[in-house]
């Protein structure tokens, strides 16, 4: 079954054990990120040297309090470890416990001793329990335990180079495991794991206790075998709930003790420095306002740092497809490449500065331990609209961009409410809408002010307001709409303020904004190439025709080459296939206050909002720039041939602006939405609503204002 | 009989047992065992969380998952 003979190591542990820092010193750069098969849950495999060449793979399971899951994540774990054919079964596990945590974390081990799969324990974070005087006696554990137990600290790198000679030494000479068994069965579970081991042909006691348990979702289960493991537990009276909480309750009344001798009493009763911090962070009024001065600082900080990065980025694709027309032969191949694809592939390159240091600053956050105070005091709140406390990051973060808000809601353990935050994340106001809100407000509020305020500027709080609370509804309205499945639950952990481990920021940052491009990348490719030969290509008389008809125009009225070059770029779009379908759409959208130029500028912006502006600088040929002022001042002159009133009026620019507010313009954010789902239903009803939203949105404002 | 949601911001009580089989896995889980002292240490901001510290860790519950720990008068 196993793709490779080198053996596996599997890092195990409780969420914030510090597993993932553990993963990186041992793997260094020679990780990688795949996933595993059928569900969203990061599986990171890589592998490490334990000394004298001799290589395993490693692999870091998902954060698990116990082996009876509560989120897709730790079934994984369960999944594993029940079915030694599988793929990832561990030869050896190195479980890794939060020393200051120990009480919590020792759950886990015990049921990991019960499994009988080859065993190290490693207690971390002595670093911060030196600092904080707690003792920890290893060597009495250990005989507690019969496993051997290392002490170690991730952050200063400690006693590494034991764990892996340790792990060799486990790998090399003692296959199996005999530590004692933990946990002495109840007389009913006895009894039905042995009736039930000689069905599955197990040897081991705890994992035919495991399967009783969950064989109805185990994958490798099938249907026959389900009913005949119900059928078989039945015999002996089992209940799998009040096996659960004996078994759990058991193993804490063991080990309980053993830990009162191992280590000295933490609690001193004075308040430590987590709860200094929290009395304010947290508190009932500063705790909010902290929250929003905090995102606030976050997103100048990434708009002023992405600022010339984004620039570079434009200009290298931009003079990268120059080239490329300059130095290949004229022909279409040259036009797809430097039109369609280059400049496709540019228009989601340039959003990297933006994802990386979104990225960056909510993984200091995370580590630091803030994520989990907002969540704690945002969690009510959301729960109002169906969310959890947990889509605080994702909405916070879609305010720069949505694609790593989505990719953020990995952490929601529960189905719907992780769903319902994708569904309704990309209606917050990103970054890519300002150019567009920028060149529309202008027609819109005249420059000035109100009440000492910039009348723009009111206008812009007022969109991302409008768009907040557009999100806030739909979230509203899916969690009328959408079945209630799994009971949800807060439950969750407030670890300590810790300083952040810089390693595990860099290797997050970088895996998730390579995720990035690579997912979003595929999907860009392809439609970039769709969009160019619609607007590049039509039927070929009237492209012919458009041409000559061009060139009459620029004889009769004597315009120089570029002008003429510029005025065929035109007449071309319009006749093209992109231009018949703008004509095509205009009874649709002229409700809204629309045109068909409008119309092909609306169609383009499906790959990105801020190809809006490149599109209408091409229909209305301008000169080569992007300038907003210019593209404006063209606009503005734009008169409607029928009734003679400018086109952009403040009507048609309102109702365009609520369009660009609430329609899905961006292709990446749909294959992020169908990466995180796994599914392309998802993706389209997110697309079909929120362009309901945006037609019937500018439907009621260009009839109420013209 | 009185829970989690009886006691006063910084008050402390020990657990008795749980109202609800399914929750009580996951308290069990996060170590809120029978006879464990849990101090109440805030409500969160806009309500409906609480914010809860046991064995010298921070735990943070919902109001019903708080309503479902009984604790010893």
């Amino acid at each position: 079954m196993k793709d490779s003979s080198k053996e596996i190591v599997a890092l195990i542990g409780n969420p914030n054990s510090g597993k993932s820092s553990l993963f990186n010193i041992l793997t260094g750069l020679r990780q990688q990120v795949g996933n595993f098969p059928g569900v969203t849950v990061d599986k990171k495999i890589g592998s490490t040297n334990l000394g004298n060449n001799y290589f395993v793979d490693v692999i870091d399971l998902p954060g698990a309090y116990s082996l009876y899951p509560n989120s897709s994540d730790e079934k994984i774990v369960v999944e594993i470890l029940s079915n030694p054919e599988n793929p990832n079964y561990p030869d050896l596990i190195i479980y890794v416990l939060d020393i200051m945590n120990i009480e919590r974390h020792m759950l886990l081990a015990t049921q990991l001793i019960d499994l009988k799969i080859p065993l190290i324990i490693v207690l971390n974070m002595t670093d911060i329990a030196d600092k904080a005087g707690v003792k920890y006696e290893e060597d009495l554990l250990e005989k507690k335990l019969g496993v051997k137990v290392i002490p170690i600290s991730c952050r200063e790198e400690r006693n590494i180079d034991i764990l892996k000679a340790t792990a060799f030494e486990r790998l090399k000479n003692a296959k199996k495991n005999d530590a004692p068994t933990f946990y002495k069965f109840s007389n009913i579970d006895q009894r039905t794991i042995d009736n039930l081991k000689p069905y599955l042909h197990e040897d081991n006691d705890y994992r035919t206790l495991l399967i009783a348990h969950h064989h109805q979702w185990l994958k490798n289960k099938t249907a026959a075998e389900r009913i005949n493991i119900k059928n078989i537990v039945a015999q002996t009276n089992f209940e799998s709930l009040k096996s659960q909480i004996a078994e759990t309750m058991g193993r804490f009344s063991k080990f309980v003790p053993y830990i009162h001798q191992i280590q000295s009493d933490k609690n001193s009763g004075k308040p430590s420095v987590t709860d200094r911090i929290d009395n304010v962070i947290t508190h009932r009024f500063f705790g909010p306002l902290i929250f929003f001065s905090i995102m606030l600082l976050v997103f100048q900080l990434i708009f002023s740092w992405s600022e010339y990065p984004m620039e570079w980025i434009e200009k290298a694709f931009a003079w990268g497809g120059n080239t490329l027309q300059e130095v290949l032969p004229e022909s279409w191949f040259t036009r797809l490449l430097s039109e369609g694809i280059i400049a496709g592939l540019g228009g989601i390159m340039v959003f990297i500065p933006q994802i990386t240091f979104l990225f960056l600053l909510v993984s200091i956050l995370e580590e630091i331990g803030y994520m989990s105070r907002a969540v704690f005091m945002f969690d009510k709140i959301l729960q109002k609209f169906g969310l959890n406390g947990r889509s605080i990051v994702a909405l916070v973060s879609s305010g720069a961009c949505a694609i790593p808000a989505i990719m953020s809601t990995r952490t929601i353990s529960n189905r719907r409410e992780r769903l319902i935050t994708i569904m309704i994340t990309p209606l917050i106001s990103c970054s890519a809408r300002i150019p567009v809100y920028t060149v529309l407000i202008g027609f819109i509020v005249p420059a000035g002010s109100y009440m000492g305020f910039n009348q723009q500027g009111l206008a812009f709080m007022g969109i991302y307001l409008l768009s907040i609370i557009a999100a806030l509804g739909s979230a509203f309205v899916f969690n009328l709409i959408l079945k209630k499945e799994d009971e949800s639950y807060l439950m969750m952990e407030l670890p300590i303020y810790k300083a952040p481990i810089w390693k595990n920021i860099l290797f997050n940052v970088k895996e998730k904004v390579l995720t990035f491009i690579i997912e979003a990348g595929k999907v860009i490719f392809v439609i970039s190439i769709i969009l160019w030969c619609l607007a590049s290509y039509g039927p070929k008389e009237k492209m012919a025709a458009a041409e000559i008809q061009a060139t009459e125009i620029a004889n009769e009225r004597s315009l120089n080459e570029i002008e003429t070059l510029q005025l065929i770029a035109s007449l071309k779009k319009e006749n093209s296939f992109v231009g018949h379908l703008g004509k095509f759409i205009e009874p649709a959208i002229s409700p809204l206050g629309f045109d068909w130029k409008i119309g092909i500028a609306l169609i383009t912006s499906f790959a990105a909002r801020e190809v809006f502006v490149g599109t209408i600088a091409t229909i209305y040929s301008i000169d080569g720039t992007e300038d907003e002022g210019t593209i404006r001042e063209r606009m503005a002159a734009e008169v409607n041939p029928i009734t003679g009133n400018p086109v952009y009026g403040f009507a048609t620019s309102f109702s365009l602006l609520i369009f660009y507010v609430f329609a899905m313009q961006c292709m990446s954010t749909l294959a992020i939405t169908k990466r995180e789902t796994k599914s392309w239903k998802w993706p389209i009803i997110q697309f079909a609503y929120m362009s309901v939203l945006a037609y019937f949105g500018s439907l009621i404002i260009f009839q109420l204002f013209s | 009989m009185k829970t989690i949601l009886d006691l006063k911001i910084g008050e402390s009580a020990k657990v008795e047992k749980f109202a609800n089989d399914n929750l009580s896995c996951k308290l069990l889980t996060m170590g809120i065992l029978p006879d464990t002292k849990i101090t109440l240490v805030r409500k969160a901001p806009f309500g409906g969380a609480y914010y809860l510290k046991l064995n010298g860790n921070n735990i943070a519950v919902r109001e019903n998952e708080a309503a479902s720990i009984i604790i010893k008068e």
